[in-house]
């Protein structure tokens, strides 16, 4: 479960201190599927960073299934990450001197796990990249990047998935298959889902739509 | 889990991502192969002379054991005690003149050997014959082997005969080889080899009282002898006989001592090199790691912790810190090997080439201790960037690390290394000056840096766009400016330091030769000829002046009653206790005496022994007016209390003495004169001939000579230092092309952007130029600054010489490095004004 009480985030910038997040207040349930829509500058993607725990609050309570990210050090933060999260962005991330196997094993191997490699390797024929195992990066397309990040944040069986704005730089019909199979994979594997997204159709997938305007939660229709 | 397999795991990932290739290191490899390898290389070529000298102890000196006395051979009652105790061969060594058919003369440097030479080693001469029949008297003529220069200058050939004093000998060989240089192995050597026969020399006429000549005793032990033991009961049986004994285990001091100073200033460059280098492998780690900061964030996001992020890359550092040391080491290793045939013929020494672990130890050690201080420091704050990065697209500089933790190990470390250096050098003194000096101009570059940054950014009102844009360039966030300055800066000034040293020491000589310095030094004048020596050369040429002095040889045996081998002195002024020294004894102080302590004695004076002493070797000595000397003079030994001390200034080339006697003690000792000679301007006459024609036992030695042997060894040291400074520079363009490197994709950026927004290729190119005129221009001026001040401490304090400041060598020489400056920016930089906007733009 995701709960945000009260949480304040302002962070200093070149003219001032800057009040980025005023308050939000926020409880989303185990497995729940939720999209987070607003104008650029509304604070989702910070709402993001302090719920992945890469942002401290300002002020106010954060726990993410069960565990208060306020008390928590770096290296606990990034073992709770390790453990609990798995995080999909615009912009895929893969590291490029590894292959998409290796990218995909990440989370398994940081978890200690002996059978990472067999993991990666399902997860990518999962996604449909069973037979570009062995490819880098800079030589699989835009789609099948995001596919390869896809199969990477479920590697670690993670509770909860964080993405942001995951169909940015893909084309419509690639990124609607990148949608399908992130909301699929996250039903089999009932993970919650946290989905930043500009795209009306895409945040009508999930079960509940936030709103963020100037740093505060405007409205929160469940679907 | 990560932290039990915290290693493992971050090796795998090191080695994975190494995959990618190692680009980002070049920079960082090579100013560490170049600063280790230098270090290598100039230890392992030392190591290989010491170690040449240490195996060939016994063939360099001749013997087992060597006595060296001079003015006069030992007497038989001591011949007879070293030839119960092994093989005793003789040779007696001087110099003389050589004439030939044509009139033509030239200094020779005469060894007059016995059968039993050389006890040790080989003699190569050419045609192929042995010593013996090369030397020995064949119809009436002595023969002689000769150095091939003796031919050249007398335009002589094998079969020729020249004289030399009363005598007639005929060239039979040329010397390929020496076994036994020492003596000859010295910094300079006046006049060539020209070896004959002892029994030869009565009939040349010049082993006269007083003379100038050398008597060696070399003996040839059995295997088993004890060579301290040896020398014990040689002390016990004959205290004070005034001869210099060496043996084959001490015989080489002299020679490495040198080889190790050398060595140590060489080496001390090369440090200077690796210092700069750090800053590019300083700067090539913060360009790799800024490169590195989206899969750093990544990992951090799929839950690396930052130790794991330490380590992983920590251990790709340390690979290429391993690598880049070793690649220097293995040049350092190789490289004399492949040039040892070339090795000999620059350094006439015995070179025993081959892996010495010892010099390549210490390069590896100030390998890895360089790469260690300057990657910590990126390193860490690259291991502290913030995931959060990933989010916002942005991915902002490498932030300074927090904590103490990696400031101390960064300064830990240059503390090491600055100690490492002190420690293995020969002088800890001038190492440690040196160390301090050059972290001291490290500091003055990096503050310098720092203060043309803030001064660029508080320069306003410019109107001209391109220096606008080109002093943004200077300090905005990111720039290279400080590096460029600091590692372009030290280079600069360890060349402007040695090239100005070295035009002072050129101009020394330059001016020595028209000023005040003699035409010739005329040796071996016998007392009954000093009245037709004067006479005839004056009545042969105008002179300027001409001074003649008596000249004995003593060795200083103890100072205030001390054994002189115990006393303390500086190493510079070792000289003056360690073997025989000029003396002389005059009633009035010399013309050009600077008495600066105490009192010539009176006119007249008949009381106890008195001297007059170099008031430099007497600071250096810790004595003073009032105390006392023994001297051995021909084997007396003479007390003589110091009456007053002289300030000498031995680069005028004249006479000069550390020890003048007053008069009535040594005046009865078999002596001869020396005399200097300046001749007036436009006299071309050929006294030398005239004199060594009328007196055939007296030697003529021209000045020019002496400095043309000056200058040969100068150039010799002085490419050793120019090319060690080369090294330096060479980091420095390294370290500046790292600096281009890491800007240029800002660079293509910056360049496709004014030409989008309108600006001529012309406008952007300018601004580039003033950007690295700029920088020129600021490193120039502080490098001249700082390097003059180098030269003028080195020059005044360490050399004791007259300073003056080589403007036209300091300008050529910044000048130069400056134009490389610019020229490396721009080539640097040209390539980013002919990118195209459009596929920089879509990519952006």
């Amino acid at each position: 479960m995701i709960l945000l009480k009260d949480v304040y985030l302002s962070l200093d910038g070149p003219t001032g201190q800057v009040d980025i997040l005023k308050g939000i207040n926020l409880e989303i349930n185990i497995g729940e599927t939720v999209s987070v829509v607003g104008p650029s500058g509304s604070g989702k993607t910070s709402m993001m960073m302090i719920i992945a725990g890469l942002e401290r609050a300002t002020s106010g309570h954060v726990e993410i299934n069960g565990r208060v990210l306020t008390d928590l050090s770096e290296d606990a933060l990034s073992l709770f990450r390790r453990d609990t999260l798995g995080i999909i962005f615009q912009n895929f991330h893969l590291v490029p001197t590894m292959s998409a196997l290796e990218n995909v094993a990440i989370p398994a191997e940081f978890c200690g796990a002996d059978d990472a490699f067999d993991r990666a390797k399902k997860n990518l024929e999962l996604v449909g990249l069973g037979h570009r195992i062995k490819h880098y990066p800079s030589q699989l397309s835009g789609g099948e990047q995001q596919r390869v990040a896809l199969a990477r944040a479920f590697c670690g069986r993670p509770k909860v998935l964080l993405a942001d704005e995951p169909t940015g730089n893909l084309d419509q019909e690639t990124g609607r298959k990148i949608i399908d199979l992130l909301f699929a994979l996250s039903t089999e594997n009932k993970t919650t889902l946290m989905l930043i997204t500009h795209d009306p159709s895409i945040a009508e997938k999930s079960t509940r739509i936030i709103s963020l305007e100037d740093g505060k939660i405007i409205g929160s229709p469940t679907l | 889990m990560i932290g039990r397999q915290g290693w493992g795991l971050a090796a795998v990932y090191a080695l994975r991502d190494l995959r990618g290739g190692i680009n980002g290191f070049r920079v960082f490899i090579a100013c560490l192969m170049i600063g280790v390898g230098a270090i290598a290389l100039v230890g392992s070529v030392s190591k290989a002379i010491v170690t040449g000298l240490e195996n060939d102890g016994r063939k360099l000196l001749g013997g087992d054991v060597a006595l060296r006395i001079t003015h006069r051979g030992i007497s038989e009652e001591q011949k007879a005690w070293l030839r119960k105790r092994g093989t005793v061969s003789e040779i007696i060594s001087m110099r003389s003149m050589a004439r030939g058919n044509t009139g033509i003369r030239t200094l020779i440097n005469i060894k007059a050997v016995d059968n039993l030479y050389p006890l040790y080693g080989g003699l190569v001469l050419s045609p192929n014959l042995s010593a013996t029949k090369v030397l020995r008297k064949e119809a009436g003529v002595w023969g002689a082997a000769v150095n091939p220069i003796i031919l050249d200058r007398l335009g002589a050939k094998i079969g020729d005969t020249v004289s030399v004093g009363n005598s007639a000998f005929q060239i039979r060989a040329i010397i390929e080889a020496e076994p036994d240089p020492l003596g000859g192995v010295r910094g300079i050597t006046l006049g060539p080899r020209f070896l004959i026969a002892d029994k030869s020399l009565p009939d040349t006429g010049l082993v006269q009282e007083g003379a100038q000549i050398t008597w060696e005793y070399r003996l040839r032990l059995p295997p088993q002898t004890d060579l301290k033991l040896f020398r014990e009961e040689l002390n016990t049986a004959f205290p004070d006989p005034g001869w210099r004994v060496r043996d084959r285990t001490t015989a080489t001091l002299g020679i490495e001592r040198f080889l190790k100073r050398t060595t140590q200033f060489v080496t001390l460059v090369a440090f200077t090199a690796l210092l700069i280098g750090g800053v590019g492998i300083g700067n090539s780690t913060r360009s790799y790691m800024a490169a590195k900061t989206g899969m750093i964030a990544t990992l951090k996001c799929l839950g690396a912790p930052q130790s794991l992020i330490f380590r992983l890359f920590f251990i790709q550092i340390a690979l290429m810190g391993v690598v880049g040391t070793l690649l220097g080491v293995l040049l350092g290793a190789i490289l004399p090997v492949i040039f040892a045939t070339s090795l000999s013929q620059v350094l006439p020494l015995p070179i025993e080439v081959g892996f010495y672990p010892v010099p390549l130890t210490l390069a590896t050690s100030f390998g890895l201790l360089t790469a260690s201080a300057f990657t910590v420091w990126p390193l860490a704050g690259a291991c502290q960037t913030s995931a959060a990065a990933l989010f916002r697209s942005l991915i902002s500089p490498i932030a300074k690390p927090n904590g103490f933790g990696a400031l101390l190990t960064s300064i830990a470390t240059i503390a090491a290394l600055g100690l490492l250096a002190v420690g293995s050098a020969q002088d800890r003194t001038i190492a440690g000056w040196f160390v301090l000096g050059a972290l001291g101009t490290f500091l003055i570059f990096f503050g310098a840096g720092k203060l043309v940054m803030w001064t660029a950014s508080k320069m306003r009102g410019f109107r001209t766009t391109e220096f606008r844009l080109a002093l943004a360039n200077l300090h905005r966030p990111g720039a290279q400016t400080g590096n460029v300055i600091l590692s372009l800066g030290m280079g600069i000034t360890v060349l402007v330091t040695v090239m100005v040293v070295e035009a002072n020491i050129w101009r020394q000589l330059e001016k020595s030769l028209p000023g005040k310095a003699p035409d010739y030094y005329f040796i071996d004048i016998q007392p009954n000829q000093t009245e037709n020596f004067d006479k005839i050369l004056k009545a042969s040429a105008k002179l300027d002046f001409m001074e003649r002095v008596p000249i004995l040889r003593g060795r200083i045996l103890k100072v205030n009653g001390a054994d002189a081998s115990k006393v303390k002195v500086s190493d510079n002024k070792r000289w003056v206790l360690r073997s025989d020294r000029g003396l002389t004894w005059s009633r009035l102080p010399p013309p050009s005496a600077n008495i600066v302590e105490g009192e010539w004695w009176p006119i007249g004076y008949q009381g106890p022994p008195l001297i007059s002493f170099d008031l430099e070797a007497a600071r250096a000595m810790g004595i003073g007016v009032g105390d006392a000397l023994t001297i051995d003079v021909l084997g007396r030994p003479i007390t003589a209390k110091i009456s007053s001390l002289r300030k000498i200034n031995w680069a005028n080339l004249g006479i000069n003495f550390v020890i003048i006697f007053s008069p009535g003690v040594i005046e009865s000792a078999p002596q001869t004169q020396i005399a200097t000679v300046r001749l007036s301007r436009g006299v071309t006459t050929d006294i030398e001939k005239i004199i060594t024609d009328r007196f055939r036992n007296v030697t003529a030695v021209r000045v020019k000579d002496i400095l043309d042997a000056v200058s040969e060894l100068m150039a010799k040291i002085g490419w050793a230092l120019k090319a060690s400074a080369l090294i330096t520079l060479l980091a420095g363009i390294l370290v500046l092309g790292s600096a281009i490197a890491t800007a240029h994709r800002q660079r293509i950026y910056d360049a496709v952007i004014l030409k989008v927004l309108g600006a001529k290729k012309t406008q952007v190119a300018s601004t580039f130029l003033i950007e690295y005129g700029l920088l020129a221009i600021a490193t120039a001026i502080l490098a001249a600054v700082i390097g003059s001040g180098a030269a003028w401490a080195v020059v005044t304090q360490v050399m004791r010489a007259e300073w003056e400041m080589a403007w036209v060598v300091l300008i050529a020489t910044v000048l130069t490095s400056c134009s490389t400056v610019l020229l490396g920016g721009i080539i640097g930089t040209w390539r980013a004004l002919g990118r195209k906007a459009a596929p920089m733009l879509r990519n952006d």
